[in-house]
């Protein structure tokens, strides 16, 4: 029965570690998205400042 | 030149959305592929406690016959005593060594096949969300390169060229969009696999598991009939011979 104790935590043990392994990952990846949507919404209020720039100066024109 | 920052603006917040649906499957595949190892585990221990457990059963059974023969030996002070010590013998070779040594190389075996699932499931679960992130985080610095550049040009130069800068707007748009589906593919892709692979791997594990020990109980089976069987046949043997006795 003590061998069977064993197995059954080897067995808990490889999976636990696979299952870090892949929620790491996950994180990781997230992370990088989370960054790359950084870089979208950075994006988003520079072409704001244009759009407001742009009617500024259609202001000044009329 | 307002149209096209309007256009660009949609653009960019769509592919924010896009990238928020990726965030959830992954976060979805992942969560799938931690419960498929996890049910894997459990499935492939209750699986060597179940056999286990059907194996010590039948050890008992055979153990029941022990006394039995022992019993027998003791009442009738049979003179083939010698022959019941080698069945008793047997039986206790089955029990403690065969036994014992073939469970574990059973257990060995889909210790091994189990592991192999959870290094091939975490492979392809970690390698494709990689994936996954990378392309998520190239594709908007692509797109943050092109539209900076397209602000550029565009600011210079938009009413002489306008025809150039929408065709360019076009690209961007384009790749993006190439960009965005390459990503949902990998993710569909990845998680395609990993239940592909888990399933296999599950399937391997119940075979080498189920097989030899099917094997063992079947033999202790067979060894327990022949047992029952000597045994009726030498109650008979004592039987007629008392039964000769009586009419003599």
């Amino acid at each position: 029965m003590s061998e069977n104790n064993n197995t059954v935590a080897y067995i808990k043990n490889r999976v636990d570690t696979s299952n870090k392994a892949i929620s790491d990952t996950t994180k990781e990846s997230m992370q990088k998205i989370d960054e790359a949507i950084g870089i979208a919404e950075e994006l988003r209020k520079m072409i704001k400042r244009e759009m407001d720039a742009d009617k500024s100066s259609e202001l000044e024109k009329s | 030149m307002a149209q096209y920052l309007i256009e660009l603006d949609d653009v960019t917040k769509r592919f924010i959305d896009e990238c928020l649906a990726i965030k959830q499957d992954m976060d979805l595949a992942s969560k799938k592929a931690n419960t498929i190892l996890t049910e894997a585990a459990r499935s492939t221990v209750d699986n060597l406690w179940q056999k286990t457990m059907d194996a010590e059963q039948m050890g008992a059974k055979l153990t029941g016959t022990e006394e039995i023969l022992a019993k027998y030996l003791q009442e009738q002070e049979l003179k083939h005593s010698q022959e019941l010590d080698s069945l008793k013998g047997d039986i206790e070779r089955l029990e403690h060594r065969g036994l014992s040594e073939l469970i574990a190389e059973d257990i060995k075996k889909g210790v091994k096949a189990l592991g192999t699932a959870c290094t091939t499931v975490k492979d392809v679960t970690v390698k494709g969300f990689k994936k996954i992130g990378e392309l998520a985080k190239e594709g908007f610095t692509f797109m943050k390169e092109k539209t900076m550049s397209f602000l550029g040009k565009a600011k210079d130069g938009i009413k002489e060229a306008g025809s150039t800068v929408k065709e360019k707007f076009e690209d961007v748009a384009e790749a993006i969009y190439n960009k965005t589906e390459a990503c949902k593919e990998s993710i569909k892709e990845t998680a395609h696999e990993v239940g592909q692979k888990v399933t296999e791997a599950r399937v391997n594990v119940n075979e080498l598991v189920k097989k030899p020990l099917q094997k063992i109980v079947d033999k202790l089976d067979e060894k327990k009939k022949n047992l029952e069987s000597k045994l009726d046949e030498k109650i008979k043997e004592e039987m007629d011979k008392e039964e000769k006795a009586d009419m003599e």
